[in-house]
Protein backbone atom coordinates (compact mmCIF):
# COMPACT_ATOMS: atom_id res chain seq x y z
CA UNK A 1 0.00 0.00 0.00
CA UNK A 2 2.75 2.41 1.07
CA UNK A 3 4.91 1.58 -1.93
CA UNK A 4 1.92 2.15 -4.22
CA UNK A 5 1.44 5.61 -2.71
CA UNK A 6 5.10 6.47 -3.19
CA UNK A 7 5.09 5.22 -6.77
CA UNK A 8 1.98 7.25 -7.47
CA UNK A 9 3.64 10.38 -6.10
CA UNK A 10 6.83 9.69 -8.06
CA UNK A 11 4.84 9.19 -11.25
CA UNK A 12 2.90 12.41 -10.64
CA UNK A 13 6.06 14.48 -10.25
CA UNK A 14 7.60 12.92 -13.34
CA UNK A 15 4.47 13.44 -15.42
CA UNK A 16 4.16 17.04 -14.27
CA UNK A 17 7.76 17.74 -15.21
CA UNK A 18 7.33 16.04 -18.58
CA UNK A 19 4.15 18.01 -19.24
CA UNK A 20 5.95 21.20 -18.29
CA UNK A 21 8.86 20.41 -20.61
CA UNK A 22 6.45 19.68 -23.47
CA UNK A 23 4.58 22.92 -22.83
CA UNK A 24 7.79 24.93 -22.73
CA UNK A 25 9.11 23.41 -25.97
CA UNK A 26 5.83 23.98 -27.79
CA UNK A 27 5.82 27.54 -26.51
CA UNK A 28 9.39 28.06 -27.73
CA UNK A 29 8.47 26.54 -31.09
CA UNK A 30 5.48 28.88 -31.39
CA UNK A 31 7.63 31.87 -30.53
CA UNK A 32 10.47 31.06 -32.89
CA UNK A 33 8.35 29.79 -35.82
CA UNK A 34 8.87 31.56 -39.14
CA UNK A 35 5.23 32.63 -39.37
CA UNK A 36 5.20 34.56 -36.12
CA UNK A 37 7.00 37.80 -35.27
CA UNK A 38 10.43 37.57 -33.53
CA UNK A 39 10.64 37.06 -29.76
CA UNK A 40 9.99 40.21 -27.82
CA UNK A 41 7.64 41.61 -30.46
CA UNK A 42 4.40 42.95 -28.97
CA UNK A 43 2.04 40.10 -30.04
CA UNK A 44 4.33 37.57 -28.31
CA UNK A 45 4.46 39.32 -24.93
CA UNK A 46 1.30 37.72 -23.47
CA UNK A 47 2.55 34.31 -24.58
CA UNK A 48 5.95 34.91 -22.91
CA UNK A 49 4.27 36.01 -19.67
CA UNK A 50 2.02 32.95 -19.80
CA UNK A 51 5.11 30.78 -20.23
CA UNK A 52 6.81 32.39 -17.21
CA UNK A 53 3.69 31.86 -15.05
CA UNK A 54 3.40 28.30 -16.22
CA UNK A 55 7.00 27.56 -15.34
CA UNK A 56 6.83 29.07 -11.84
CA UNK A 57 3.47 27.50 -11.03
CA UNK A 58 4.72 24.17 -12.37
CA UNK A 59 7.70 24.40 -10.00
CA UNK A 60 5.38 25.14 -7.08
CA UNK A 61 3.11 22.20 -7.91
CA UNK A 62 6.03 19.80 -8.33
CA UNK A 63 7.51 20.99 -5.02
CA UNK A 64 4.16 20.48 -3.32
CA UNK A 65 3.85 16.91 -4.59
CA UNK A 66 7.42 16.15 -3.52
CA UNK A 67 6.63 17.60 -0.11
CA UNK A 68 3.53 15.39 0.26
CA UNK A 69 5.61 12.44 -0.84
CA UNK A 70 8.21 13.25 1.82
CA UNK A 71 5.60 13.69 4.53
CA UNK A 72 4.04 10.40 3.55
CA UNK A 73 7.38 8.66 3.71
CA UNK A 74 8.05 10.21 7.11
CA UNK A 75 4.63 9.10 8.40
CA UNK A 76 5.16 5.50 7.35
CA UNK A 77 8.66 5.14 8.80
CA UNK A 78 9.02 2.23 11.19
CA UNK A 79 10.11 4.64 13.93
CA UNK A 80 8.15 7.87 13.52
CA UNK A 81 10.15 11.05 14.22
CA UNK A 82 8.31 13.13 16.80
CA UNK A 83 10.73 16.03 16.32
CA UNK A 84 9.34 16.52 12.81
CA UNK A 85 5.91 17.28 14.26
CA UNK A 86 7.46 19.67 16.79
CA UNK A 87 9.41 21.48 14.04
CA UNK A 88 6.34 21.73 11.80
CA UNK A 89 4.31 23.22 14.64
CA UNK A 90 7.11 25.73 15.29
CA UNK A 91 7.08 26.63 11.64
CA UNK A 92 3.33 27.16 11.73
CA UNK A 93 3.78 29.43 14.73
CA UNK A 94 6.46 31.40 12.89
CA UNK A 95 4.16 31.84 9.87
CA UNK A 96 1.32 33.10 12.06
CA UNK A 97 3.70 35.51 13.76
CA UNK A 98 4.92 36.89 10.45
CA UNK A 99 1.35 37.18 9.14
CA UNK A 100 0.41 39.16 12.23
CA UNK A 101 3.47 41.41 11.78
CA UNK A 102 2.61 42.00 8.13
CA UNK A 103 -0.96 42.86 9.02
CA UNK A 104 0.10 45.29 11.75
CA UNK A 105 2.52 47.01 9.37
CA UNK A 106 -0.12 47.17 6.63
CA UNK A 107 -2.66 48.81 8.91
CA UNK A 108 -0.07 51.31 10.17
CA UNK A 109 0.97 52.20 6.60
CA UNK A 110 -2.64 52.51 5.48
CA UNK A 111 -3.39 54.80 8.43
CA UNK A 112 -0.39 56.98 7.56
CA UNK A 113 -1.52 57.13 3.94
CA UNK A 114 -5.05 58.19 4.84
CA UNK A 115 -3.74 60.76 7.31
CA UNK A 116 -1.46 62.10 4.58
CA UNK A 117 -4.39 62.36 2.17
CA UNK A 118 -6.50 64.17 4.74
CA UNK A 119 -3.72 66.71 5.31
CA UNK A 120 -2.69 67.17 1.69
CA UNK A 121 -1.17 70.58 1.01
CA UNK A 122 -3.36 73.20 -0.59
CA UNK A 123 -3.66 73.04 -4.40
CA UNK A 124 -3.86 76.31 -6.29
CA UNK A 125 -3.92 74.73 -9.71
CA UNK A 126 -5.85 71.92 -11.34
CA UNK A 127 -2.58 70.24 -12.39
CA UNK A 128 -1.32 70.13 -8.79
CA UNK A 129 -4.67 68.79 -7.58
CA UNK A 130 -4.58 66.02 -10.19
CA UNK A 131 -1.00 65.22 -9.23
CA UNK A 132 -2.05 64.82 -5.61
CA UNK A 133 -4.95 62.55 -6.51
CA UNK A 134 -2.81 60.30 -8.66
CA UNK A 135 -0.06 60.26 -6.02
CA UNK A 136 -2.57 58.97 -3.49
CA UNK A 137 -3.76 56.16 -5.74
CA UNK A 138 -0.17 55.35 -6.69
CA UNK A 139 0.79 55.02 -3.02
CA UNK A 140 -2.28 52.92 -2.31
CA UNK A 141 -1.37 50.65 -5.22
CA UNK A 142 2.20 50.28 -3.91
CA UNK A 143 0.90 49.40 -0.47
CA UNK A 144 -1.47 46.75 -1.81
CA UNK A 145 1.13 45.24 -4.10
CA UNK A 146 3.71 45.12 -1.29
CA UNK A 147 1.21 43.34 0.92
CA UNK A 148 0.42 40.81 -1.82
CA UNK A 149 4.13 40.23 -2.55
CA UNK A 150 4.90 39.73 1.14
CA UNK A 151 2.12 37.18 1.37
CA UNK A 152 3.37 35.21 -1.63
CA UNK A 153 6.91 35.40 -0.24
CA UNK A 154 5.69 33.88 3.02
CA UNK A 155 3.94 31.12 1.10
CA UNK A 156 7.13 30.35 -0.85
CA UNK A 157 9.16 30.41 2.34
CA UNK A 158 6.78 27.96 4.04
CA UNK A 159 6.82 25.57 1.12
CA UNK A 160 10.61 25.73 0.87
CA UNK A 161 11.05 25.33 4.61
CA UNK A 162 8.75 22.30 4.83
CA UNK A 163 10.40 20.63 1.84
CA UNK A 164 13.90 21.23 3.20
CA UNK A 165 12.99 20.08 6.70
CA UNK A 166 11.29 16.86 5.58
CA UNK A 167 14.13 16.05 3.20
CA UNK A 168 16.69 16.53 5.96
CA UNK A 169 14.67 14.47 8.44
CA UNK A 170 14.38 11.62 5.96
CA UNK A 171 18.10 11.80 5.25
CA UNK A 172 18.79 11.88 8.99
CA UNK A 173 20.84 15.10 8.79
CA UNK A 174 18.53 17.42 10.72
CA UNK A 175 19.13 17.90 14.40
CA UNK B 1 33.31 56.63 -26.74
CA UNK B 2 29.62 55.75 -26.08
CA UNK B 3 27.68 58.79 -24.87
CA UNK B 4 26.40 57.03 -21.73
CA UNK B 5 29.88 56.20 -20.36
CA UNK B 6 32.31 58.52 -18.75
CA UNK B 7 36.06 58.51 -19.40
CA UNK B 8 37.98 55.67 -17.87
CA UNK B 9 39.86 56.18 -14.66
CA UNK B 10 43.60 55.47 -14.38
CA UNK B 11 44.71 51.92 -13.56
CA UNK B 12 45.15 50.76 -9.96
CA UNK B 13 48.75 51.63 -8.93
CA UNK B 14 51.26 49.33 -7.23
CA UNK B 15 52.33 49.89 -3.63
CA UNK B 16 54.81 48.35 -1.23
CA UNK B 17 52.19 45.96 0.15
CA UNK B 18 52.86 42.81 2.15
CA UNK B 19 50.07 40.65 0.77
CA UNK B 20 50.59 37.92 3.35
CA UNK B 21 49.07 40.35 5.88
CA UNK B 22 45.85 41.02 3.92
CA UNK B 23 42.36 40.84 5.37
CA UNK B 24 38.80 41.33 4.20
CA UNK B 25 35.46 42.43 5.63
CA UNK B 26 31.98 43.14 4.35
CA UNK B 27 28.32 43.71 5.08
CA UNK B 28 25.46 41.45 3.94
CA UNK B 29 26.16 40.27 0.36
CA UNK B 30 29.63 41.74 0.97
CA UNK B 31 29.84 39.50 4.05
CA UNK B 32 28.82 36.40 2.12
CA UNK B 33 31.49 37.37 -0.44
CA UNK B 34 33.97 37.97 2.40
CA UNK B 35 33.52 34.35 3.51
CA UNK B 36 33.96 33.10 -0.06
CA UNK B 37 37.04 35.23 -0.68
CA UNK B 38 38.52 34.27 2.69
CA UNK B 39 38.10 30.54 1.98
CA UNK B 40 39.24 30.77 -1.63
CA UNK B 41 42.48 32.50 -0.59
CA UNK B 42 42.89 31.49 3.05
CA UNK B 43 46.63 31.25 2.44
CA UNK B 44 46.73 35.00 1.81
CA UNK B 45 44.28 36.38 4.36
CA UNK B 46 45.00 36.67 8.07
CA UNK B 47 41.35 37.11 8.96
CA UNK B 48 37.89 38.28 8.02
CA UNK B 49 35.17 40.60 9.33
CA UNK B 50 31.64 39.40 8.68
CA UNK B 51 28.68 41.69 9.32
CA UNK B 52 25.36 39.91 8.75
CA UNK B 53 26.62 37.18 6.44
CA UNK B 54 26.02 33.46 6.09
CA UNK B 55 28.35 30.50 5.58
CA UNK B 56 30.15 29.31 2.45
CA UNK B 57 27.98 27.90 -0.40
CA UNK B 58 24.87 28.25 1.72
CA UNK B 59 22.72 28.82 -1.39
CA UNK B 60 23.41 25.24 -2.46
CA UNK B 61 21.90 23.74 0.71
CA UNK B 62 18.74 22.29 -0.86
CA UNK B 63 18.97 21.48 -4.57
CA UNK B 64 15.44 19.98 -4.69
CA UNK B 65 13.91 23.41 -4.05
CA UNK B 66 13.10 23.77 -7.77
CA UNK B 67 13.38 21.80 -10.99
CA UNK B 68 15.70 24.41 -12.50
CA UNK B 69 19.00 24.79 -10.61
CA UNK B 70 19.13 28.58 -10.99
CA UNK B 71 15.69 28.90 -9.35
CA UNK B 72 16.70 26.54 -6.56
CA UNK B 73 19.79 28.58 -5.64
CA UNK B 74 17.77 31.78 -5.46
CA UNK B 75 15.07 30.19 -3.29
CA UNK B 76 17.80 28.86 -1.00
CA UNK B 77 19.39 32.27 -0.78
CA UNK B 78 16.12 33.90 0.26
CA UNK B 79 14.54 31.30 2.51
CA UNK B 80 17.43 29.25 3.91
CA UNK B 81 20.36 31.67 3.98
CA UNK B 82 18.69 35.00 4.76
CA UNK B 83 15.43 34.59 6.56
CA UNK B 84 14.50 30.99 7.42
CA UNK B 85 11.19 30.51 9.23
CA UNK B 86 12.85 28.54 12.05
CA UNK B 87 16.52 27.73 12.80
CA UNK B 88 16.00 24.09 11.75
CA UNK B 89 15.49 25.21 8.14
CA UNK B 90 18.48 27.55 8.18
CA UNK B 91 21.97 26.67 6.94
CA UNK B 92 23.50 23.46 8.24
CA UNK B 93 27.09 24.26 9.31
CA UNK B 94 28.14 20.59 9.30
CA UNK B 95 26.96 20.04 5.72
CA UNK B 96 28.57 23.29 4.56
CA UNK B 97 31.87 22.64 6.35
CA UNK B 98 32.01 19.26 4.60
CA UNK B 99 31.31 20.99 1.29
CA UNK B 100 34.15 23.43 1.99
CA UNK B 101 36.57 20.57 2.74
CA UNK B 102 35.53 18.81 -0.45
CA UNK B 103 35.92 22.03 -2.46
CA UNK B 104 39.44 22.41 -1.05
CA UNK B 105 40.27 18.77 -1.85
CA UNK B 106 39.35 19.47 -5.47
CA UNK B 107 41.80 22.38 -5.44
CA UNK B 108 39.13 25.01 -6.11
CA UNK B 109 39.97 26.90 -2.93
CA UNK B 110 43.03 27.00 -0.66
CA UNK B 111 43.39 24.20 1.95
CA UNK B 112 41.01 24.84 4.85
CA UNK B 113 43.84 24.06 7.28
CA UNK B 114 45.09 27.60 6.59
CA UNK B 115 42.14 28.92 8.59
CA UNK B 116 43.42 27.53 11.88
CA UNK B 117 45.47 30.63 12.80
CA UNK B 118 43.09 33.21 11.31
CA UNK B 119 41.10 35.76 13.26
CA UNK B 120 37.39 36.44 12.77
CA UNK B 121 34.97 39.19 13.65
CA UNK B 122 31.35 38.04 13.25
CA UNK B 123 28.48 40.42 13.93
CA UNK B 124 24.69 40.26 13.82
CA UNK B 125 22.39 42.99 15.06
CA UNK B 126 19.59 41.74 17.29
CA UNK B 127 17.11 43.88 15.27
CA UNK B 128 18.26 42.65 11.86
CA UNK B 129 15.23 41.63 9.78
CA UNK B 130 17.13 41.07 6.52
CA UNK B 131 19.67 38.39 7.46
CA UNK B 132 18.46 36.46 10.47
CA UNK B 133 20.77 36.33 13.51
CA UNK B 134 20.50 32.53 13.62
CA UNK B 135 22.04 32.37 10.13
CA UNK B 136 25.02 34.47 11.23
CA UNK B 137 25.51 32.19 14.25
CA UNK B 138 25.87 29.27 11.83
CA UNK B 139 28.69 31.21 10.13
CA UNK B 140 30.57 31.23 13.42
CA UNK B 141 29.87 27.53 13.94
CA UNK B 142 30.96 26.80 10.35
CA UNK B 143 34.35 28.40 10.98
CA UNK B 144 34.78 26.58 14.27
CA UNK B 145 34.14 23.28 12.49
CA UNK B 146 36.89 24.19 10.04
CA UNK B 147 39.37 24.67 12.86
CA UNK B 148 39.31 28.36 13.76
CA UNK B 149 40.04 28.66 17.48
CA UNK B 150 37.00 29.91 19.46
CA UNK B 151 39.13 32.55 21.20
CA UNK B 152 40.17 33.94 17.81
CA UNK B 153 36.52 34.69 17.02
CA UNK B 154 34.88 37.84 18.29
CA UNK B 155 31.16 37.17 18.00
CA UNK B 156 28.71 39.99 18.71
CA UNK B 157 24.93 39.46 18.75
CA UNK B 158 23.65 41.72 21.50
CA UNK B 159 23.78 45.18 19.91
CA UNK B 160 20.20 46.24 19.00
CA UNK B 161 21.18 47.10 15.44
CA UNK B 162 19.26 46.58 12.23
CA UNK B 163 20.85 45.34 9.03
CA UNK B 164 23.79 47.73 8.74
CA UNK B 165 27.40 48.64 9.27
CA UNK B 166 27.58 50.76 12.39
CA UNK B 167 29.17 54.21 12.57
CA UNK B 168 29.14 57.20 14.88
CA UNK B 169 28.03 59.65 12.19
CA UNK B 170 25.00 61.70 13.23
CA UNK B 171 23.76 61.73 9.60
CA UNK B 172 23.30 57.96 9.47
CA UNK B 173 20.11 55.96 10.10
CA UNK B 174 18.96 55.19 13.65
CA UNK B 175 20.59 52.03 15.02
CA UNK B 176 17.59 49.63 14.71
CA UNK B 177 16.74 50.64 11.12
CA UNK B 178 16.65 48.04 8.34
CA UNK B 179 16.75 50.29 5.30
CA UNK B 180 19.22 51.77 2.79
CA UNK B 181 21.89 52.91 2.91
CA UNK B 182 22.30 50.26 5.65
CA UNK B 183 24.72 52.53 7.52
CA UNK B 184 23.40 53.12 11.05
CA UNK B 185 24.56 55.32 13.88
CA UNK B 186 25.38 53.25 16.96
CA UNK B 187 27.90 55.58 18.57
CA UNK B 188 31.01 53.63 17.50
CA UNK B 189 32.89 52.82 14.31
CA UNK B 190 32.42 49.12 13.63
CA UNK B 191 35.12 49.11 10.95
CA UNK B 192 37.65 50.06 13.63
CA UNK B 193 36.56 47.20 15.88
CA UNK B 194 37.01 44.86 12.91
CA UNK B 195 40.50 46.07 12.06
CA UNK B 196 41.65 45.97 15.67
CA UNK B 197 40.37 42.45 16.13
CA UNK B 198 42.02 41.24 12.92
CA UNK B 199 45.39 42.94 13.40
CA UNK B 200 45.69 43.37 17.17
CA UNK B 201 46.27 46.74 18.86
CA UNK B 202 46.46 49.59 16.33
CA UNK B 203 47.12 53.32 16.60
CA UNK B 204 43.93 55.36 17.12
CA UNK B 205 42.22 56.67 13.97
CA UNK B 206 43.57 59.85 12.39
CA UNK B 207 41.56 62.98 13.06
CA UNK B 208 42.65 64.46 9.76
CA UNK B 209 43.40 62.26 6.76
CA UNK B 210 46.84 62.63 5.22
CA UNK B 211 46.17 60.44 2.20
CA UNK B 212 43.56 60.31 -0.52
CA UNK B 213 40.88 58.16 -2.09
CA UNK B 214 41.91 57.01 -5.54
CA UNK B 215 39.45 56.05 -8.25
CA UNK B 216 40.68 53.33 -10.63
CA UNK B 217 39.51 51.41 -13.67
CA UNK B 218 38.01 48.17 -12.41
CA UNK B 219 37.09 46.71 -15.82
CA UNK B 220 40.58 45.34 -16.53
CA UNK B 221 40.19 42.95 -13.59
CA UNK B 222 37.02 41.27 -14.88
CA UNK B 223 37.93 41.69 -18.55
CA UNK B 224 34.90 43.92 -19.05
CA UNK B 225 32.50 40.97 -18.93
CA UNK B 226 28.98 42.29 -18.33
CA UNK B 227 27.87 39.16 -16.44
CA UNK B 228 30.39 40.06 -13.69
CA UNK B 229 27.93 42.76 -12.57
CA UNK B 230 30.86 44.93 -11.49
CA UNK B 231 31.12 48.69 -11.99
CA UNK B 232 33.53 50.51 -14.28
CA UNK B 233 35.31 52.15 -11.34
CA UNK B 234 36.40 51.08 -7.90
CA UNK B 235 38.18 52.94 -5.09
CA UNK B 236 41.03 52.63 -2.64
CA UNK B 237 42.15 54.72 0.30
CA UNK B 238 45.92 55.27 0.27
CA UNK B 239 47.71 56.95 3.19
CA UNK B 240 50.30 59.58 2.23
CA UNK B 241 53.22 57.57 3.63
CA UNK B 242 52.18 54.53 1.59
CA UNK B 243 51.91 56.59 -1.57
CA UNK B 244 55.46 57.74 -0.87
CA UNK B 245 56.70 54.14 -0.64
CA UNK B 246 56.21 53.03 2.97
CA UNK B 247 55.43 49.34 3.49
CA UNK B 248 51.74 48.63 3.97
CA UNK B 249 49.09 46.00 4.49
CA UNK B 250 45.84 45.71 2.54
CA UNK B 251 42.29 45.39 3.81
CA UNK B 252 39.44 44.76 1.36
CA UNK B 253 36.11 46.33 2.36
CA UNK B 254 33.07 44.97 0.50
CA UNK B 255 29.85 46.95 0.42
CA UNK B 256 26.44 45.25 0.61
CA UNK B 257 23.46 45.31 -1.76
CA UNK B 258 22.31 48.78 -2.90
CA UNK B 259 25.57 50.33 -1.64
CA UNK B 260 27.74 50.55 -4.75
CA UNK B 261 28.63 54.03 -6.03
CA UNK B 262 26.36 53.72 -9.09
CA UNK B 263 23.42 51.86 -7.56
CA UNK B 264 20.16 52.78 -9.28
CA UNK B 265 16.85 52.14 -7.57
CA UNK B 266 14.17 50.21 -9.45
CA UNK B 267 10.69 51.76 -9.32
CA UNK B 268 7.84 49.59 -10.59
CA UNK B 269 10.42 47.32 -12.21
CA UNK B 270 12.25 50.06 -14.13
CA UNK B 271 15.56 51.73 -13.26
CA UNK B 272 14.86 55.19 -11.86
CA UNK B 273 17.63 56.93 -13.78
CA UNK B 274 16.25 60.41 -13.10
CA UNK B 275 16.79 60.07 -9.36
CA UNK B 276 20.24 58.73 -8.56
CA UNK B 277 20.52 57.63 -4.93
CA UNK B 278 22.39 60.26 -2.94
CA UNK B 279 24.52 57.94 -0.85
CA UNK B 280 26.56 56.03 -3.44
CA UNK B 281 29.94 57.13 -2.06
CA UNK B 282 29.24 56.80 1.65
CA UNK B 283 30.54 53.26 2.11
CA UNK B 284 34.03 54.21 1.00
CA UNK B 285 34.10 57.65 2.60
CA UNK B 286 32.24 57.64 5.93
CA UNK B 287 32.40 54.16 7.46
CA UNK B 288 35.61 54.81 9.41
CA UNK B 289 37.98 52.46 7.59
CA UNK B 290 39.98 55.31 6.06
CA UNK B 291 40.81 57.02 9.38
CA UNK B 292 42.21 53.75 10.77
CA UNK B 293 44.07 53.07 7.53
CA UNK B 294 45.65 56.50 7.62
CA UNK B 295 47.08 56.01 11.10
CA UNK B 296 48.27 52.45 10.51
CA UNK B 297 49.61 52.37 6.93
CA UNK B 298 46.81 50.23 5.58
CA UNK B 299 45.47 50.46 2.05
CA UNK B 300 41.69 49.92 1.98
CA UNK B 301 40.46 48.48 -1.29
CA UNK B 302 36.80 49.09 -2.13
CA UNK B 303 35.75 46.94 -5.12
CA UNK B 304 32.33 47.89 -6.53
CA UNK B 305 29.42 45.75 -7.72
CA UNK B 306 26.52 47.19 -9.65
CA UNK B 307 22.96 46.22 -10.49
CA UNK B 308 22.12 44.19 -13.57
CA UNK B 309 18.67 42.78 -14.29
CA UNK B 310 18.21 41.06 -17.64
CA UNK B 311 17.58 37.57 -18.95
CA UNK B 312 21.23 36.58 -18.28
CA UNK B 313 21.99 38.21 -14.93
CA UNK B 314 19.46 38.81 -12.19
CA UNK B 315 21.09 41.16 -9.72
CA UNK B 316 18.97 44.33 -9.63
CA UNK B 317 20.24 45.38 -6.19
CA UNK B 318 23.92 45.33 -7.09
CA UNK B 319 24.79 42.56 -4.63
CA UNK B 320 27.99 40.52 -4.65
CA UNK B 321 27.42 37.06 -6.04
CA UNK B 322 26.80 34.39 -3.43
CA UNK B 323 24.03 32.43 -5.19
CA UNK B 324 25.49 31.90 -8.65
CA UNK B 325 24.16 34.68 -10.85
CA UNK B 326 27.57 35.08 -12.54
CA UNK B 327 27.97 31.35 -13.19
CA UNK B 328 28.17 30.15 -16.78
CA UNK B 329 26.69 26.78 -15.85
CA UNK B 330 23.90 27.22 -13.28
CA UNK B 331 23.62 23.46 -12.74
CA UNK B 332 27.18 23.50 -11.40
CA UNK B 333 27.60 27.12 -10.41
CA UNK B 334 30.99 28.62 -9.71
CA UNK B 335 30.68 31.80 -7.70
CA UNK B 336 32.83 30.68 -4.75
CA UNK B 337 36.15 29.35 -6.09
CA UNK B 338 39.40 30.99 -7.15
CA UNK B 339 38.07 30.84 -10.73
CA UNK B 340 34.79 32.63 -9.99
CA UNK B 341 34.51 35.88 -11.95
CA UNK B 342 34.21 38.28 -9.04
CA UNK B 343 36.65 36.48 -6.74
CA UNK B 344 39.27 36.32 -9.48
CA UNK B 345 38.77 40.02 -10.19
CA UNK B 346 39.16 41.09 -6.56
CA UNK B 347 42.20 38.87 -6.10
CA UNK B 348 43.81 40.39 -9.19
CA UNK B 349 43.32 43.85 -7.65
CA UNK B 350 45.00 42.64 -4.48
CA UNK B 351 47.91 41.22 -6.41
CA UNK B 352 48.38 44.50 -8.27
CA UNK B 353 48.77 46.33 -4.98
CA UNK B 354 51.66 44.06 -4.03
CA UNK B 355 53.43 43.82 -7.38
CA UNK B 356 57.06 44.89 -7.28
Amino acid sequence: MFESFMKLADDSVRQMQQAQDRWMSSLSAAQSGGAVPPQGATPMIPLQHLGAYHQVLGNIAARQVQLCQGLLAAAFRPEPDASLIVDLVQMQHSVLQRLADQQTQFIADLGALLAGAANAPKSNTLSKLMDQEYDFFGQLHDLMSNQATNLVELMESLQMGCGYLVTRKLAGTAT
Amino acid sequence: MPADRSYKAPPLPRFNADLSQSSVSGLSSGAFMTVQLHLAYSGTFVGAGIIAGGPFRCAESFRAAAAIAEDAWELNALYVCMNPLIPQVGPDPVQLANMARETARRGLIDPVENLADDRLYVFTGSEDSVVNSGVVETTKRFYELLGVAPDAIRFENTVPAGHSIITDNPEDNPLPANRPPYINNGGFMQSQHILEHLYGPLKPPSRRLSGRIIRFDQTEFFDGKPQASMSDFAYAYVPKAVEEGAPCRVHIALHGCKQGYNYVNFVNGRPDLDNAVPYGNRYFTTTGYNEMADANDLVILYPQAHGTDNSETQNPDGCWDWWGYTAENPANPDYYSKNALQIRAIHRMLQRLGER
